[in-house]
């Protein structure tokens, strides 16, 4: 056996880097980011086929797979589309519940993007892809907010240490802030968020939460339950998020009813 | 290869573009970070120093101190108490010098400084710190974006064919909202003079070109485009559609910014695009060259004149 090996080795090497060459594009990562579907908010995850970008030689469709899961971090169904060239899909979350007859306010969901010809020489020469998506969210007063996907799902692992969000939080007009936390890895992990008056340094919030495999919290601070005068700038961190950049969104709500999301 | 670089700017190691929104009634509201410490070798004071543009690109003003930003501080400004503007989208930039860096300079400028030490600096300073950027309405209703940026469009750093590729599927449009995009042509270099002409195009979720434009962008400018204007009017409705916009400019780099605008509650929302090394990082080269001459022939821009 050996003997043969070491006979055709001329032949065995330069196969192998043939065979290389042909490996087909893959996924890298999938991103997770939280859908909000509570009668009031609505959710559209907004795709392009960005591999007639990437790729422009190639005319072929792709496949979108948006994997949902509810807020107790159960898999509740798989939503499957195909997308043109240069086309793209605003897949309204509550249209696809709704039509599953599925009941679910809270949770995340995943994006994958794949095609049928992953040996094809343009795609292949990608190597791997990620899906960028960006979540949109409506409500029935007129509050709009768009964020891009940050977390991801697979092989992550919680990161450690203090977190400090680089929002500077104005408090003017401000009644709530919300935040949608969600846990992209597939183990417990507790973690607590508090926000501090950069003044004095003193927590005026904090909330300890305990997250299972893929589940997503929503947690509220009143500017009511404020004791004192109230700070006019807020800062927010957290001790450990469940995974590298798995920050969460961070809501705004206003006196008005009005409110903005950004990415914290 | 050891490569002496004489004249690097220190105002652009760590900078921060902005525009005003006055169209659509915000003010712009910025929160600066400084998380240096996070490498020990690179923690430093940033001396704040912002300039500040008019709508054809000339600077109107230049404040070369608005205090120390020590590390682990965050410091906010709004734009409109710092300066004075106009009705139209301006462009502001925000310098955070190092003062580390400053030291060690000769004429109060620049700094002399290797190739690979300037690349290391910005790298860190840029992934280390996003900077906030807000838009406020006077009740105090605020919606805003995290971003950092390198020093683009500045010759000493980025060298050879600049190019911008735009893919944002973001764009929102009903009875009450629409969408915009701002187009911000800058360099920390005030010698800067590129002008830009970027293709654009909206496409619909089937694929189907719906408009299509060059869009020219002077330097120091922030133009903001209404898309909703380039389209025809049965995008209108009271389903909110999505369209998905596509620009490229294979003259230098743009940075955009989407917005999407209800004009009856007067909300905002906002993000920026993610560059085409987020979707593959193989993406870059002769493979991003190729892709780029094929994208800018494509279907998507075909017949569009300057």
């Amino acid at each position: 056996m050996k003997t043969a090996i070491l006979k055709n080795i001329k032949y065995i090497i330069p196969f192998r880097r043939q065979l290389k060459k042909l490996k087909p594009l893959t996924t890298a990562y999938e991103h997770a980011a939280v859908y909000i579907n509570d009668g009031s908010t609505n959710t559209i995850v907004g795709i392009n086929n960005f591999l007639s970008w990437l790729a422009p030689a190639d005319y072929s469709s792709a496949r979108l797979s948006i994997t949902f899961y509810n807020e107790s971090g159960h898999k509740i169904c798989v939503h499957t589309e195909k997308l043109l060239n240069f086309g793209s899909s605003g897949v309204d979350v509550s249209q696809v519940f709704q039509k599953r007859g599925i009941l679910s306010n809270l949770g995340m969901f995943t994006v994958r993007l794949t095609t049928k010809n992953p040996l094809k020489k343009s795609f292949r020469e990608l190597n791997s892809i990620t899906a960028v998506f960006f979540v949109f969210y409506t409500d029935v007063n007129g509050s709009i907010a768009q964020v891009h996907p940050n977390a991801r799902v697979g092989d992550v692992k919680p990161r450690l240490g203090e977190w400090n969000s680089l929002q500077v939080i104005s408090t003017n007009g401000l009644q709530e802030l919300v935040l949608y936390q969600l846990n992209g890895g597939n183990y417990f992990h507790e973690l607590k968020h508090f926000f501090c008056d950069p003044e004095t340094d003193k927590i005026v919030f904090e909330s300890t939460s305990s997250l299972g495999p893929y589940m997503t919290k929503k947690i509220t601070f009143s500017l009511d339950d404020i004791k004192g005068n109230k700070p006019p700038v807020l800062l927010l961190k957290c001790d450990s998020l469940p995974s590298a950049n798995a920050k969460p969104i961070l809501m705004r709500r206003y006196l008005n009813g009005h409110y903005s999301i950004s990415h914290a | 290869m050891w490569c002496m670089t004489e004249d690097f700017l220190l105002k652009a190691f760590h900078l921060l573009p902005v525009m005003t929104l006055p169209q659509l009634g915000f003010k712009t509201r910025v929160g600066l970070t400084n998380d240096s410490h996070i490498v020990p070798n690179y923690t430093t004071d940033y001396t704040i120093q912002a300039s500040c543009y008019l709508p054809d690109g000339k600077i109107s003003q230049f404040i070369d101190n608005l205090g120390i930003l020590k590390p682990k501080e965050k410091k906010s400004f709004i734009v409109q108490d710092l300066f004075e503007t106009t009705p139209e989208s301006q462009l502001i930039l925000f310098h955070l010098v190092p003062i580390r860096l400053a030291k060690l300079s000769k004429d109060g400028a620049t700094v002399l400084m290797n190739q690979d030490e300037i690349k290391a600096e910005i790298s860190t300073h840029v992934s280390l710190q996003g900077h906030q950027v807000e838009f406020v309405r006077d009740d105090g209703y605020s919606s805003g974006v995290l971003y950092s940026v390198g020093p683009l469009n500045y010759k000493k750093f980025y060298s050879g064919k600049r190019t911008t590729l735009i893919q944002a599927p973001k764009l929102y449009f009903s009875n009450c909202v629409n969408s915009f995009v701002t187009l911000i042509n800058f360099s920390p270099d005030p010698q800067h003079k590129e002008e830009f002409f970027v293709k654009c195009a909206v496409t619909d979720p089937d694929g189907q070109v719906k408009a299509q434009w060059f869009e020219h962008v002077k330097p120091f400018t922030s133009i903001v485009v209404d898309i909703g204007s380039k389209l025809s009017e049965d995008v209108r409705s009271d389903q909110l559609k999505l369209m998905c916009l596509s620009c490229y400019c294979d003259e230098g780099v743009i940075l955009p910014l989407v917005f999407n605008h209800n004009n009856l509650s007067q909300t905002l929302s906002i993000e920026h695009t993610y560059p085409p090394m987020g979707y593959s990082s193989s993406f870059a080269g002769k493979l991003r060259d190729k892709a780029n001459q094929l994208f800018s022939e494509s279907r998507l821009f075909k017949g569009i004149q300057r």
